[in-house]
């Protein structure tokens, strides 16, 4: 393992010592769907999905389903749009986030869109998402899937997401998957354990900070805001949350849902964090055989 | 909030006859279109799907929707008994 993961063995194994959390981060993910309610009735979907393939339930995402099936050219239901091929912890925050129709929301890092129709689709098209994302080819991937999902209530902008800190408590509710090192997706692609380093990890704890700040100004009093990340790095983590709630006043909500976590981490690599992080939501790949996730629910008093 | 946004989806297409819904705007017309909307077999929606041109049982040239059950398939000019097919490439099942 050492071999294989260089300097990120070093700086992980410390945070989770088990040969698990080594063995499922290179081991291939569960193929896994969501089922689009916007465009045809849940149960229609769903039984003919059964017709050919096998859905095992998602225990914490009513729409999901772990699959048999990894390629998908040649299903009717991805090519109308009935299904977003998603893994099945990147389903969490929008359910976290648990955006009711008629509400004003901002989906601050989009792309490519699998959250932001998941979140049109608790919202039942009604209401408005501002879905926005830095980078222009990521947008533009963002605009297609909007479209091909049917999602009627979004619209796109291309900003730095701390661009959105002027609008001053404007948002009901609003959603952070924040850039990150994105450790998690290593059962994904091995280019992400390629391309970490803990210059990275400096690089994505500053922006995610800036980013965070941000969100929190934007968001109006007894409002929600969630942070996640599909990275293990603390710095990324528990230290962006953390620097929040010493920045501001928001409050911490702890996250309720039918799956096995990590504890979340209160001390690593001589940085030390409030105790009310403990709310926070951990998961290691080996926690449920999904990807690494964090999720943190902050309400605005 | 004076940004630049893009909004809306891509419906249909005003052709000189009429207008050619996508698969997005036809889920939208579909369930309240009362004429011009042809049920395909499965076999037929699988051929459509998959680019080709169907036969229906249709008099007439009009731009029809085309379904399958709770599925549409999006529009197409229907013209001496076939379907001519508009599904983008990026679209098509393989």
């Amino acid at each position: 393992m050492r071999e294989m993961f260089g300097e990120l063995y070093e700086r992980y194994s410390v945070l989770d010592d088990s040969d698990e959390f080594w063995e499922y981060l290179k081991k291939p993910l569960r193929q896994s769907i969501r089922i689009n309610t916007l465009k045809a009735p849940f149960e229609s979907i769903k039984e003919r999905l059964e017709e050919e393939y096998i859905l095992e339930p998602i225990p914490w995402v009513r729409e999901g389903f772990f699959i048999n099936k990894s390629e998908f050219s040649d299903v009717l239901e991805h090519a109308l749009g009935l299904i977003f091929p998603q893994e099945a912890a990147s389903m969490i925050p929008p359910v976290v986030l648990n955006p009711k129709p008629g509400e004003l929301v901002l989906d601050m890092a989009a792309a490519p869109g699998a959250k932001t129709t998941q979140i049109a689709q608790y919202m039942r098209n009604e209401g408005c998402i501002v879905a926005n994302d830095m980078k222009k080819f990521r947008v533009n991937i963002l605009i297609a899937n909007l479209n091909r999902f049917g999602v009627l209530n979004a619209r796109v902008t291309q900003k730095d997401g701390a661009y959105f800190g002027r609008f001053r408590e404007t948002f009901d509710r609003i959603l952070l998957d924040a850039p990150c090192t994105s450790v998690g997706m290593i059962r994904k692609n091995f280019k992400f354990a390629k391309g970490w380093s803990m210059d990275r990890v400096y690089m994505y704890s500053k922006i995610q900070k800036k980013l965070i700040i941000a969100a929190y100004k934007a968001l109006k009093p007894g409002g929600i805001l969630v942070y996640s990340t599909c990275t293990v790095d603390p710095f990324e983590n528990e230290e962006v949350v953390d620097y929040l709630l010493r920045k501001t006043d928001a409050k911490l909500e702890k996250i309720k849902l039918p799956l096995k976590s990590s504890p979340p981490v209160l001390e690593f690599d001589s940085h030390e964090y409030s105790k009310e992080v403990k709310k926070c939501l951990r998961l290691h790949p080996q926690d449920n055989d999904t990807e690494a996730f964090f999720v943190a629910k902050i309400r605005k008093p | 909030m004076r940004i630049h946004a893009e909004r809306g989806i891509y419906f249909g297409k005003i052709e000189s006859d009429g207008i050619r819904l996508t698969i997005e705007g036809a889920f939208l017309v579909g369930p309240k279109a009362e004429r011009n909307v042809i049920e395909l077999d499965r076999e037929k929606m699988l051929k459509w799907m998959k680019g080709e041109d169907v036969p229906v049982d249709f008099e007439g040239n009009a731009w029809v929707i085309l379904k399958h059950n709770m599925y549409y398939l999006g529009g197409g000019k229907a013209s001496g008994g076939v379907v001519r097919n508009y599904v983008p490439k990026d679209r098509r099942i393989r």
